[in-house]
């Protein structure tokens, strides 16, 4: 190999590390608990995975960011729950090539479950958006719609 | 052994080529905006832990820029923010020392104020306005609303940018009147203006360098760390990194 593809390779090479370096660290997401005050035990908490919520707003009291944390603890019971969906869509579709949604759910969560927040979409001009919560432990969903 | 003449012209024009393309591109440069505020609220008892806290008001309604405008200013009146209300609420909980110590409610179909209302300090009306009952406000324990009246202006200074070249710059400023009531006293409690001002300034010669003062965002996130501190009596952390 000449020296000059040898450098042109090498290059090339490290080009690609700096590329994918910025990828390959994992960044784990901490626990928000949502609860004032004494803590309740872990046997009275249920559990909401983040999964595609980018954040949440409980009882008009925690805001929780997706980018920060994945799980929520919080007492079992009834909870007011904003949470905010986003996709990425063609600049076709939308001009900012990106679509957020709120959803406000009143949710009753059942302690030792988890909870999963679910979106998806269909696609084309007047795509129709779902969004919904999975109860983990049951299957079951207990709020919106799932796609069919 | 391998001999090494000069470059070719097509070698030199590649990696001119790549030189321009690693450099092109925009790179921006966020800076804080001038901050100012004006306090004329009297002294407020912190909220109690279980406390809820009103927010309504206005967003400020989107500068008009014609297209030429928007070209030779490479969009320096763009970054526009249409929820700063919202945006505000979320900032109030995020700032929060002691999350859950009270609720934010955003009131969004309250009725909109008009200059008299705006003026006016008389507390028979703020019930009315909020379609609230005393009996809902003891019930739910609503102790302090906020009305935030947001403006936004922006004028263009510079509109010298043909791309993918030249100069802009435009100045942003925001106003966040808010008004405070106390609820179960019915009763004006004062108000305090942010006002978050600076200067947006693009420069390109392929690479663009873009200094951008979010000023929408800094008023917001005064106006919130300032009704944590003065309604609630807590003192916020300076960066919000949740």
């Amino acid at each position: 190999m000449r020296p000059g593809q040898f450098t042109a390779a090498l290059g090339f090479v490290l080009l690609l590390f700096l590329i994918f370096s910025g990828c390959a660290a994992s960044n784990p997401k901490e626990v928000y608990r949502a609860y004032y005050g004494v803590e309740p035990p872990e046997s009275k908490l249920a559990t909401l995975d983040l999964g595609a919520a980018y954040e949440l707003i409980i009882d008009d009291r925690y805001y929780v960011s997706g980018g920060k944390y994945g799980t929520v603890k919080l007492p079992a019971g009834t909870h007011r729950i904003q949470w905010a969906v986003g996709f990425g869509v063609s600049v076709m579709v939308e001009p900012s090539g990106y679509a957020a949604f709120d959803i406000a759910s009143e949710v009753s969560l059942e302690a030792g479950h988890t909870y999963k927040f679910f979106a998806d979409r269909t696609t084309g001009h007047g795509y129709k958006v779902y969004c919904w919560i999975e109860d983990r432990t049951t299957g079951k969903i207990v709020n919106g719609e799932k796609k069919p | 052994m391998t001999q090494h003449g000069k470059p070719s012209k097509m070698t030199r024009c590649g990696w001119i080529l790549a030189l321009l393309v690693l450099f092109a591109g925009c790179v921006h440069v966020p800076v804080s905006s001038d901050v100012v505020v004006n306090d004329k609220l009297q002294v407020a008892p912190p909220l109690e832990p279980g406390d809820v806290l009103l927010v309504y008001g206005e967003n400020a309604a989107p500068p008009e820029q014609n297209d030429a405008v928007t070209y030779f200013t490479a969009g320096c009146q763009g970054a526009f923010h249409r929820n700063t209300l919202g945006e505000l609420v979320k900032t109030i909980l995020k700032v929060n020392p002691q999350p859950g110590r009270f609720a934010v409610r955003h009131v969004k179909e309250a009725q909109k104020e008009d200059a008299a209302d705006r003026t006016e300090t008389r507390s028979d009306s703020i019930l009315r306005r909020l379609d609230l009952s005393k009996a809902v406000v003891s019930r739910d324990r609503l102790r302090y609303a906020v009305h935030v009246k947001e403006t936004f202006e922006a004028s263009v200074h510079m509109p010298l940018y043909v791309s993918p070249f030249g100069v802009a710059s435009c100045s942003n400023k925001t106003v966040l009147e808010s008004r405070v009531w106390d609820l179960p006293a019915e009763r004006f409690l004062g108000s305090f203006t942010v006002t978050a001002e600076g200067e947006f300034t693009v420069v390109a010669y392929l690479l663009h360098l873009v200094v951008s003062p979010d000023t929408q965002k800094d008023a917001m996130e005064k106006l919130a760390w300032e009704i944590v501190a003065r309604l609630a009596g807590l003192k916020p952390p300076e960066s919000t990194g949740n």
